[in-house]
């Protein structure tokens, strides 16, 4: 009896500690979480003074900057595909937390709900202050120019595009890629596991950025959002394994440790890829891409699949190093992104069209629509949402 | 004759049949979203995708359907089943909520992504009709199947209305087409719905109705299993 009720004391005090473990190993991964959110404002607010997407963007401002192009495209290769990597560790720590039954019901509250609910509203919030400026904004950018000449003309007006989930894709994929963690969690992925384990870094470096090139394959360059309702192969051969390499990487305890030494070499190596990249993709982004020279796609391809990895591997040997300590303000941070991130695309653009006939260079309408984007977000979450059913839903109810 | 169901053992059957299927059903979602995921890529990417959507939608029906009815004779649960408090009647309630619930949500989430895909993008939505007699003909084999399968409970007979009706999908499909108020509309750019193609989705229902009907009728004649 007494060694039974031992064994049990045993069995709760190491649950506790690897809980505790668990916990110290989960602040980076939540403060990264929270930059590749936040680094989403910084590139959509870029997007306005980008020479590349000046075309198709609707808030595009007549100030642009290479820079932006430079900067922005290098953050886009990696931004996304570690926000997934997070999201696959975390749903592996939700399974194992709570189970499957668990598992869906918490992903289903905090991304498929927020998604239904949000969709809508940011549609309505992106459309109205657009009909605005088509009225208002002088300087109008191509979008606008178009919509108000369609206005004028409306037998010459383009085809409507289709719907498309903007911003909040992200949340639709993972929806799709919860989907599959249940249904996959059906088949015995032992073997594989076993395997990946035993990749030494080196080859894991060289090779592992190979398996994304089918994904990649199906799509042009640069890498488009994965932002329509049907679901996009290419984003679940790409995203999807990022994911699913988060969702192993949890049961992996000392994964990342075997890289802390490359992690230079890595951002260099990346940042000579890039360079070679930025060369080959099309200096004005084009819809439908034109049809590229095979030789251009596999450089493309190769350059894109490997900066993804090896920065992705950069972000974690790097936020493990510094961002792994309990801070009140990443703390804040981490708790606010997800609101902040769902509203920013909206007021951007309504800050946008207000900055577009000002007599300011880039740098400063940039900041500018930044800043404001930033500080209405962290206000209305403080006062509107933190301690709400909108806080509760997004995050969690707070202690 | 006393038509009261024993609801409690009801549902602990058909809490059974969900719990044994969810791979299969798994299994079977995850094809269809592959399949879903291939429409976008291009012209004949589409026509792959459609048809393996409605092939795990077919698979699905005919492999659950060979689950809960054929294998539960030949693997002795049946048996175990009669010595519990239950009526032929409360079997055949199980089996139909079961069945139909693990059929007919797959079922309505492939045709409510495929009509949405036809509504939201340039394909022209004068399929639709064609999409949904389609849809209706997919639903009407797994209820004609399934009723045989309750009627019979026979796994050579429930065999032989499968792969029979699997072999009419490709000649309805081209006997559909031979209807000119159906084939002229189909490439227009909005859904014809005219007495046809109401008419042909009217009949459809009804023979769905006729055969779920019927086995219901079966099973209640039946005082025991035997």
């Amino acid at each position: 009896m007494n060694s039974t009720v031992e064994s049990r004391l045993s069995e709760t005090s190491a649950a506790q500690s690897s809980e505790q473990e668990l916990q110290q190993r989960l602040h980076y991964l939540d403060n990264l979480r929270a930059l590749a959110m936040i680094a989403g404002v910084f590139f959509h607010a870029a997007l306005a003074y980008s020479p590349m997407l000046n075309t198709y963007w609707l808030s595009a401002d007549t100030q642009q900057s290479p820079l932006v192009d430079i900067v922005g495209f290098f953050m886009h290769l990696f931004r996304m595909p570690l926000f997934f990597l997070i999201a696959g560790f975390f749903a592996a720590y939700l399974v194992a937390k709570r189970g499957m039954k668990g598992f869906i019901g918490n992903r289903a509250k905090r991304v498929l709900l927020p998604f239904v609910i949000f969709m809508p509203l940011c549609l309505w919030a992106v459309v109205a202050p657009l009909l605005a400026a088509v009225h208002t904004v002088e300087n109008k950018s191509p979008v606008l120019l178009m919509i108000a000449n369609a206005f004028v003309n409306p037998a010459e007006a383009p085809p409507q595009p289709p719907p498309t989930t903007m911003h909040l894709w992200f949340l639709y994929v993972l929806v799709f890629l919860y989907f599959l963690t249940w249904a996959l969690s059906y088949l015995d992925w032992t073997a594989v596991r076993g395997k990946f384990s035993t990749i030494k870094p080196l080859v894991f470096i060289a090779v592992v950025p190979l398996l994304l090139l089918p994904g990649l394959f199906l799509v042009s360059s640069p890498l488009p959002a994965p932002d329509s309702f049907l679901p996009q192969l290419w984003a679940f051969g790409f995203f999807g394994l990022f994911f699913a390499a988060g969702y192993w990487m949890f049961q992996q305890d000392h994964f990342l440790e075997q890289f802390s030494a490359y992690w230079v070499y890595l951002l260099l190596g990346s940042i000579a890829l890039y360079a070679v990249y930025f060369q080959l993709i099309p200096k004005k982004i084009i819809i439908p891409a034109p049809t590229v020279e095979l030789t251009t796609t596999v450089v493309l391809k190769l350059c894109e699949a490997f900066v993804a990895v090896w920065m992705t591997l950069v972000c974690l040997v790097l936020g493990k190093r510094f961002l792994n300590t309990p801070s009140r303000s990443m703390r804040f941070m981490a708790d606010s992104s997800y609101w902040i991130y769902i509203i920013h695309v909206p007021l951007l653009f309504a800050i946008q069209y207000q900055l577009m006939d000002l007599q300011w260079g880039w740098i400063e309408k940039f900041v500018a629509s930044l800043g404001i984007t930033l500080a209405i977000g962290a206000v209305s979450y403080l006062l509107l949402v933190r301690w709400t059913p909108i806080g509760w839903m997004l995050n969690g109810k707070k202690k | 004759m006393n038509y009261s169901l024993n609801m409690p053992v009801v549902h602990i059957l058909v809490q059974k049949d969900w719990y044994l299927l969810r791979k299969l059903i798994a299994l079977y979602m995850t094809g269809a979203f592959l399949a879903l995921s291939f429409i976008s890529l291009g012209e004949w990417q589409f026509v792959m995708g459609m048809t393996l959507l409605f092939s795990m939608v077919i698979g699905l029906g005919n492999h659950q359907l060979t689950n809960t009815i054929i294998n539960e004779r030949k693997e002795q649960t049946l048996p175990l089943i009669m010595s519990l408090p239950i009526s032929p009647s409360d079997y055949v309630v199980a089996k139909l909520i079961a069945n139909m619930t693990l059929f007919v949500i797959p079922w309505a989430v492939v045709v409510i992504a495929t009509i949405a895909v036809f509504l939201l993008t340039p394909i022209p939505d004068g399929i639709l009709p064609l999409t949904i007699i389609g849809a209706l003909y997919f639903m009407l084999c797994y209820c004609l199947t399934w009723s045989v399968g309750m009627i019979s409970e026979s796994e050579g007979v429930v065999l032989f209305v499968m792969v029979f009706t699997n072999c009419l999908i490709g000649p309805m499909f081209y006997l559909i087409f031979r209807v000119p108020e159906i084939a002229q509309h189909v490439w227009a750019q909005e859904p014809n719905w005219n007495s046809t193609a109401i008419g042909i989705i009217v009949f459809q229902l009804a023979f769905i109705v006729l055969a779920l009907v019927s086995a219901f009728h079966w099973q209640a004649r039946k005082e025991t299993f035997l």
